[in-house]
């Protein structure tokens, strides 16, 4: 059944510079994980997307970039499904 | 003490979170609900690993719309946010 959302996350993984990707449900469900992305942390991506969403209702959701030294995540909800994309430092 | 947001390019509001209090300006300027909504996305953010390592905690913390964007950097125990206008690296190639 997830066979479609399997071979897309695959493919994003795949990509140069990606590290790991993460997808869940509005409600924090691990629907895939990959790479470092672990599903730990699903709920806290679910939160921070609609949060983030929150600040400007009106508006479509935002994208949330978390940098750090070792990596960065962007974080981008649409409709139910809020992705996570894990990209190595450079 | 006064933070110079104004040589931030494209800054449209600020504010600048302590353990004894805020200072705003712009369109941030005394939006208390904003800045908790703010605090509960930080926290958030502080609880996802980065990387392998525990104490990597974020540098830069970016919320992006079309035309506008929320910069967040946390620095000597004070919360740093600017709202800026956000230009496309697209529009300015054409």
């Amino acid at each position: 059944m997830e066979r479609n959302l399997e071979k897309h996350l695959d493919d994003t993984f795949r990509l140069p510079g990606i590290a790991g990707v993460i997808c869940t449900d509005e409600h924090g469900l691990c629907l895939g994980a990959k790479g470092v992305a672990t599903r730990e942390t699903s709920g806290h991506i679910a939160n921070i997307a609609e949060s983030a969403a929150r600040l400007n209702p009106n508006l479509p959701p935002p994208v949330i970039a978390i940098e750090s030294e070792g990596g960065s995540i962007l974080i981008k909800k649409e409709g139910t499904i809020t992705m996570g994309i894990y990209k190595s430092p450079n | 003490m006064a933070v110079p947001f104004d040589r931030i390019p494209d800054s449209l509001g600020y504010l600048v979170l302590t353990e004894d209090g805020a200072v705003s300006g712009g369109d941030l300027e005394n939006k208390e609900d904003v800045a908790n909504q703010f605090m509960n996305i930080i926290q958030t953010a502080l609880r996802i690993p980065l990387s392998s390592s525990k104490k990597d905690k974020f540098k830069k913390l970016s919320i992006v719309w079309d035309n506008f964007m929320y910069v967040i950097t946390i620095s000597a125990h004070k919360i740093y946010i600017c709202k800026r206008r956000f230009i496309p690296p697209d529009a300015a190639m054409a």
